[in-house]
């Protein structure tokens, strides 16, 4: 009797196995299916998805609620969040039509979310709708400016950059508009509004390009203290080279001249970044830069490029930077070696103050008067240091300034 | 025997009928289950199946197919490799956008792919990505990374075993040691005591890999969720700064009710430090981290969690610590100011009311003006008078000299009065001259 024993055995295991994976599949359905059907939203959406002959048709009403609720928890997992989820969340809003981008951050204030998880999600949606339409986003949800608790208003320069490229015309006269009636009003106590500035800067970014008279009338039309503000802020790093010469004159011709210096010594370090001292000069002859811009341009440029070594500061690069700036600045080159001299002693790896104020007295000497040393002690590094700083300020020749110089280092 | 040969093959027969007939059924469930897997991953739900694999055993042929697989989707990365190291050769940069965001899809879809391999697989592919001459140093490294997160994700411990196999992983094939310190919090989430297990028996012999910051990452994960078994854990680690590690515990909780049961474990840990003075401000440092939160979530919410807490002098502290002024609850800033008065001590108090009201002021002084004029007489309201007059005293003089005007005579009168002359705004020769009858008025010198 043992070959049907065998086979009973055979059909028997064979038989279990092929129902254990019917039965463990079917659970996996049921879960699926429980969870599409949570997915689809309403109760009675609820009945039809848990019936498998009910396919969710793609394009269904989408459930922000529970879509929030997905992005909520993934937020709270943070490093230990599932990164499938992530992905599949990041994919299905990429495939979201601009209908459903909006209905979507049309929704959420009336989803009851928490201020920081409404913000996250309205930040998370913004993105692809501005995409998709940067006009409709800033006509729409302008309003966000003024509304504390949304994310949107982070977002909106963006789309404003975005429209301008396709229609810097329209742009430029709805930005008008909007201010006009008010929508970039400041609450702040210096009156100032952190969006006007950004979407000034954004603006003129544009039409520096596109047409540079309407770049200088938008400027002429932002108050006067705070044209440096919007240039800095939001202009300044899309400059290039075919609107170099436009942003001169821009500078030149709205911002007072006691900012111009500070805006033109942002352009300068980023020349002694690309290029070093030599394009710095260059870019100096190219802006037509005053004694004062020179002044603050060198030092700047200067400090970029010596602080960028990673190492203690060497008599090497002060020899060059003062051999440059003397070229460029001379006014100004004992005031910068002093300068630096002072930050080398702050930075990592820092030069030790006694090196840093001998090389103070070295340069004095050399220049003939005091003012490397004087610049130098007359800096937080000495006051930070006052034993050892008195004992060099009494190598301050002139007596008057050595004796000021004492008295500010009780 | 030939009648037991006949009955083994009848039972053979209707076994084959029935086992075909379930044959059957399990494919068509197979095939529903395939469906409503890609109708949940189009719609962004990912479930944890019972049984995710389609059959119970893979053949020879399956597991080949899945090396082959492997094999495919690493060619296609690493061919994507190259391909992204030429745009990026080729001046490629965050301004040519369109390609950009072409590049984050692919990526995206190549993790999404990767993520559903298996562990072997996975390793396999990692280690075709190691080996390929074709990419640089740099891209390799950065493709390697991408497909270890892959694997970290489900299958932690494989990660880490990449680094202790001899399969010559080092942590500097990475970036940093985030993917060590990740992998021990996904795999401590699920099951604490493996991962500390791992830890204890591989700290000797790697000790560049089982870093502080890798153990603390055991501790995060541990702590999601059972807070008092991850301090618990802080003495077998024997970590160079525990504090540091009972921050990274304290800032999983995040919820009202994660904060509650954090609070509890914590309260408990602390009473094991002998030292009250210690005890005291750990509590204070902590619960600074543990209640960043809880502001933000509104006064109603937070002033109730907090009613519930019953925190001590130095947890209160601790959570003031953490209030600052919310421009998304701008509106509750006065019931705040008005729960400090009222929960601090003067001196604390009087700290934490001037930073909220010279933010608020500096923000929406017309708001934190009309909160003065209905705030209840008494020392909290004094403090905030001064600091909002001391603030507006430089773009409206006349209006902080009538606030402090309201304070009662005295030291602090005095002194603000003479902040509201130091800030006065001297434009012109009339407005200097303003500022000199207002210190005449009011004696400043």
């Amino acid at each position: 009797m043992l070959p049907p024993a065998v086979a009973l055995l055979v059909v028997g295991t064979w038989l279990g196995l092929q129902r254990r994976a019917i039965s463990t599949t079917e659970q996996d359905c049921a879960t699926l299916r429980d969870h599409l059907a949570a997915d689809s939203g309403a109760n009675s959406a609820t009945a039809k998805a848990a019936n498998p002959n009910n396919k969710i048709k793609a394009g269904a009403p989408i459930n922000w609620q529970l879509l929030a609720g997905r992005f909520d928890e993934m937020q709270r997992a943070g490093a230990t969040a599932d990164m499938r989820v992530v992905l599949r969340f990041q994919q299905r809003l990429q495939a979201l039509t601009r209908e459903e981008l909006i209905a979507g951050l049309d929704a959420i204030p009336a989803l009851g979310l928490s201020t920081d998880s409404r913000s996250m999600l309205e930040q998370t949606l913004i993105g692809p709708l501005i995409e998709k339409d940067p006009e409709y986003v800033l006509r729409h949800f302008i309003d966000a400016l003024q509304d504390d608790a949304s994310g949107l208003k982070w977002h909106l320069a963006t789309a404003l950059r975005d429209w301008a490229r396709q229609a810097p015309g329209e742009a430029d006269a709805w930005l008008d508009e909007q201010i006009a009636a008010g929508k970039f009003d400041s609450k702040t106590l210096d009156g100032k509004s952190q969006f006007r500035t950004q979407f000034e800067g954004v603006m003129l970014g544009i039409l520096l390009t596109a047409d540079p008279a309407a770049a200088g009338r938008r400027l002429a039309a932002a108050p006067q203290d705070q044209r440096a503000d919007i240039i800095n802020n939001n202009l300044i790093n899309s400059v290039t080279a075919e609107t170099q010469a436009a942003f001169t004159k821009l500078v030149r011709d709205q911002v007072p001249a006691a900012d111009r210096p500070g805006i033109f010594a942002i352009q300068a370090a980023q020349c002694a970044v690309q290029g070093g001292y030599s394009k710095v000069s260059e870019y100096l002859a190219q802006i037509e830069a005053t004694p004062a811009e020179r002044s603050m341009c060198v030092e700047r440029a200067a400090s970029i490029r010596i602080f960028a070594n990673n190492r203690p500061v060497t008599s090497e690069d002060l020899d060059t930077l003062r051999t440059w700036a003397g070229t460029q600045a001379p006014d100004a080159s004992d005031r910068v070696t002093g300068n630096i001299l002072a930050t080398a002693t702050q930075m990592t790896p820092a030069l030790a103050f006694n090196a840093a104020a001998e090389l103070a007295v070295h340069y004095s000497q050399a220049s003939g008067n005091d003012d490397v040393l004087a610049t130098f002690l007359d800096t937080w590094t000495a006051r930070n240091n006052k034993d050892q700083a008195r004992v060099f300020a009494e190598k301050i020749a002139d007596e008057s300034r050595r004796e000021e110089i004492l008295k500010r280092l009780k | 025997m030939n009648r037991s040969l006949t009955l083994a093959a009848l039972i053979l027969a209707v076994g084959a009928g029935l086992g075909w007939h379930d044959y059957q059924q399990l494919a068509a469930i197979r095939q529903t289950r395939s469906q409503l897997v890609a109708d949940a991953a189009a719609r962004g739900i990912v479930v944890a199946l019972a049984n995710p694999n389609a059959s119970p055993r893979s053949t020879k042929h399956q597991r080949e197919n899945r090396g082959a697989s492997a094999k495919l989707i690493a060619a296609e990365f690493i061919a994507f490799g190259r391909e992204r190291e030429a745009f990026e050769q080729a001046g490629g940069s965050e301004h040519d956008e369109v390609m950009q965001k072409q590049m984050a899809r692919r990526m995206a879809d190549l993790r999404d792919r990767m993520m559903a391999l298996d562990p072997a697989q996975l390793t396999a592919l990692i280690a075709e990505v190691r080996a390929s001459p074709e990419l640089s140093d740099q891209t390799r490294k950065r493709l390697v990374a991408v497909s270890v997160l892959a694997l970290a994700n489900d299958h932690p411990q494989a990660v880490l075993a990449l680094f202790t196999d001899a399969t010559g992983f080092a942590k500097d094939d990475l970036s940093n040691g985030y993917v060590v310190s990740s992998s021990l919090a996904r795999w401590a989430k699920d099951d604490p005591l493996a991962a500390l297990a791992w830890v204890r028996q591989n700290t000797a012999s790697f000790p560049d890999l089982v870093t502080d910051d890798a153990k603390r990452g055991l501790l995060s994960g541990a702590a999601i969720q059972d807070p008092r078994l991850a301090f618990k854990l802080i003495g077998e680690l024997a970590l160079k700064d525990p504090s540091e590690a009972i921050r990274n515990i304290v800032s999983t909780a995040q919820t009202p009710d994660e904060r509650s049961t954090m609070l509890a474990a914590l309260r408990e840990h602390l009473a094991t430090l002998s030292d009250a003075g210690a005890r005291d401000a750990a509590a204070t440092a902590n619960l600074t981290s543990l209640t960043s939160g809880v502001g933000r979530e509104g006064f109603a919410a937070a002033s109730h969690w907090l009613a519930a807490a019953n925190l001590s002098p130095a947890e209160l502290a601790g959570f003031a610590a953490s209030l600052n002024y919310d421009p998304a609850h701008s509106g509750e800033t006065g019931q705040w100011l008005e729960w400090l008065g009222t929960t601090l001590p003067t001196n604390k108090a009087d700290e934490r009311i001037h930073d909220l009201v010279v933010t608020w002021t500096r923000s929406d002084s017309q708001a934190a003006g009309q909160w003065l004029a209905t705030a209840p007489d008494g020392p909290t309201k004094n403090t905030a008078v001064r600091c909002y007059a001391e603030t507006i005293a430089a773009y409206a003089p006349q209006t902080a000299a009538q606030w402090a005007l309201t304070l009662p005579a005295g030291t602090t009168r005095d002194a603000t009065l003479k902040t509201i002359y130091q800030n006065w705004p001297r434009r012109d020769a009339a407005a200097s001259e303003a500022a000199a009858a207002f210190a005449a008025e009011h004696g400043i010198k």
